[in-house]
């Protein structure tokens, strides 16, 4: 049996700078998006379907599509601008495949509640589950990216690292930080729809700003500027697993962990704050 | 602060302690970003949002195993009541408590995506109501045939008819059994056999719920079903009483021109 009661004053004023009014909040959150699991399941499987459902090669487009889309890219950059970089469809795997994660946990993020409206206005859901399944639909397809890629491109450069190990922990904390700057992204968007547009820009300008199809030694004097974007600390972890063979730097550990924190922070503050209010600006 | 616990207990009930709700419109424009840079300039509101209170301090109790009507005319409140009711809209103050397995069906074909097919959109509508995909997929059979859909559940529900969506919408959301059922001008639509099976099903429904609030126009429809009869005017309860008294009244005030 289902019991719920909504006590609509205390959530504002003072008592939003107490800590346990935090915990009791993620901890009522938790639960409340475990009641709707079966919810969020659905979503995440129900968007993998509908994108591949009327093609013929179906959900091995998920696949497919990143094979061609690096091979084009490796084929371009280093046969007609010379990318003096080895092995450079191993190293632009490495980058490509993890931003291109971030980039639909973003815009998909950002868009899903105006996507949703129709449910939204007409049955009671946490507005969290549809963020979520956003991200949650963008990591299956990085992983099934990086799965069928690790493996064909093991003919341009075989073996294995150890830093694979790492990976699953970097992708953990990759996935947070994407989450909670969606959760936020998703507030601008969702109030002000002029920012969806501002979004795409901003997303095609930081992809220049990681070191995906380019090397940071390449960006000359200017490489340390790379390390101000949190991103590249990120991608150290899988251009450590998959190119470099080296361990991350202390440094990619802290921005890394402290950039997931401060998003996910940043995000879910930003949401309990508009929570109940979203529904009026859909 | 809204907490969803599980609990055992015997009996549904709807609590709403002086709830308030404040209804934000934001003008025909779309608020953009505009909007609210000339805002902060100028420290006022710009363009201006116009709230108004829908409820102020509205209190009402309904226990266990009453049928309630709620009456009102247009732009009343009794669809947003209804919607508070089923945690649609959070009380902008107040305290709503509502204890059971709750099934609102405000708008039938709220939780149906029309790129999936009718099985698919089962499963979904299902989930939104609290069932497992297992639990569904024991009822599916029964609802494509109450529905009589069978030979179209593979078929995405954009290439259904009005009528085949609202008879799918109708099976799912009668078949799940609720202690607490929410009724907003539900009519079935659909062919005279349909609307015979839809109608038997309703009634059986609304035995065996603990609880029913419906709104309606039809005074016919309230006074058959409903014993307790809210009238809502403006945002206030107007009237709260037996089916037959409230709704004496509310024809005679509809009657006498204000």
């Amino acid at each position: 049996m289902l019991e719920r009661t909504t006590i609509g004053i205390e959530l504002v004023g003072w008592r939003r700078l107490s800590p346990a009014f935090w915990v009791s909040a993620i901890a009522q959150d938790l639960r409340l998006v475990y009641s709707f699991r079966h919810v969020l399941g659905i979503l995440v499987a129900n968007q993998l379907k509908v994108r591949y459902q009327r093609s013929a090669l179906g959900f091995l487009w998920t696949l497919i599509n990143p094979i061609l889309m690096l091979s084009v890219l490796a084929l371009f950059m280093s046969q007609v601008l010379r990318m003096e970089i080895r092995d450079y469809a191993v190293y632009l795997f490495s980058g490509l495949v993890p931003w291109q994660f971030f980039a639909a946990a973003i815009s998909n993020g950002s868009m899903s509640l105006i996507a949703s409206e129709n449910l939204i206005r007409k049955v009671s859901v946490p507005k969290v589950i549809f963020p979520l399944a956003e991200s949650l639909v963008a990591a299956v397809n990085m992983a099934f990216a990086i799965l069928a890629l690790a493996i064909l491109l093991q003919f341009v450069r075989p073996g294995v690292n150890v830093q694979l190990a790492l990976l699953p922990v970097g992708l953990a904390m990759y996935w947070l930080f994407a989450f909670g700057l969606a959760l936020t992204t998703m507030t601008l968007v969702t109030y002000f729809r002029d920012c969806e547009h501002i979004l795409q820009v901003l997303l095609q300008a930081l992809y220049f700003c990681c070191p995906i199809l380019y090397m940071p030694r390449q960006v000359g004097r200017f490489a340390f500027l790379l390390d101000f974007n949190p991103i590249t600390h990120f991608m150290a972890f899988s251009q450590a697993a998959f190119y470099y063979g080296q361990w991350p730097t202390a440094q990619n550990w802290m921005i890394a962990a402290g950039g997931a924190a401060a998003s996910m922070l940043l995000g879910y503050s930003v949401y309990k704050t508009y929570e109940h209010d979203y529904i009026y600006r859909l | 602060m809204s907490t969803t616990t599980f609990i055992d207990s015997n009996g549904a009930a709807i609590e709403l302690d002086a709830v308030s709700l404040r209804f934000r419109r934001y003008g025909d424009s779309r608020p953009a970003i505009k909007q609210a840079v000339l805002n902060a300039i100028f420290s006022r509101s710009y363009a201006k949002t116009r709230d108004f209170w829908l409820f102020r301090d509205l209190n009402l109790r309904i226990s266990h195993g009453q049928r309630v009507g709620i009456v009102g005319a247009n732009g009343a409140g009794k669809s947003t009541l209804l919607k508070v009711i089923s945690g649609i809209f959070y009380p902008t103050a107040g305290r709503v408590r509502v204890t059971g397995r709750i099934a609102p069906l405000i708008e039938l074909s709220a939780g149906l995506n029309p790129e999936l097919s009718g099985v698919e959109n089962v499963y979904l509508n299902g989930a939104i109501l609290g069932f497992s995909p297992a639990q569904m997929s024991a009822k599916m059979e029964r609802i494509l045939e109450f529905a009589g859909l069978e030979p179209f559940a593979r078929t995405p529900l954009k290439y259904y008819s009005t009528g085949m969506l609202m008879r799918l919408a109708f099976a799912i959301a009668t078949d799940v059994e609720p202690e607490i059922l929410i009724i907003d001008e539900v009519f079935a639509t659909g062919d005279a056999e349909f609307i015979q099976k839809a109608s038997g099903r309703m009634h059986k429904l609304m035995d065996s719920s603990h609880i029913v609030v419906m709104v309606s126009h039809d005074l016919s429809l309230i006074r058959q079903f409903t014993s307790r009869v809210l009238w809502i005017d403006k945002g206030k309860i107007a009237a709260d009483g037996k089916a037959d008294d409230v709704c004496e009244q509310y024809l005679r005030s509809a009657q006498t021109p204000a």
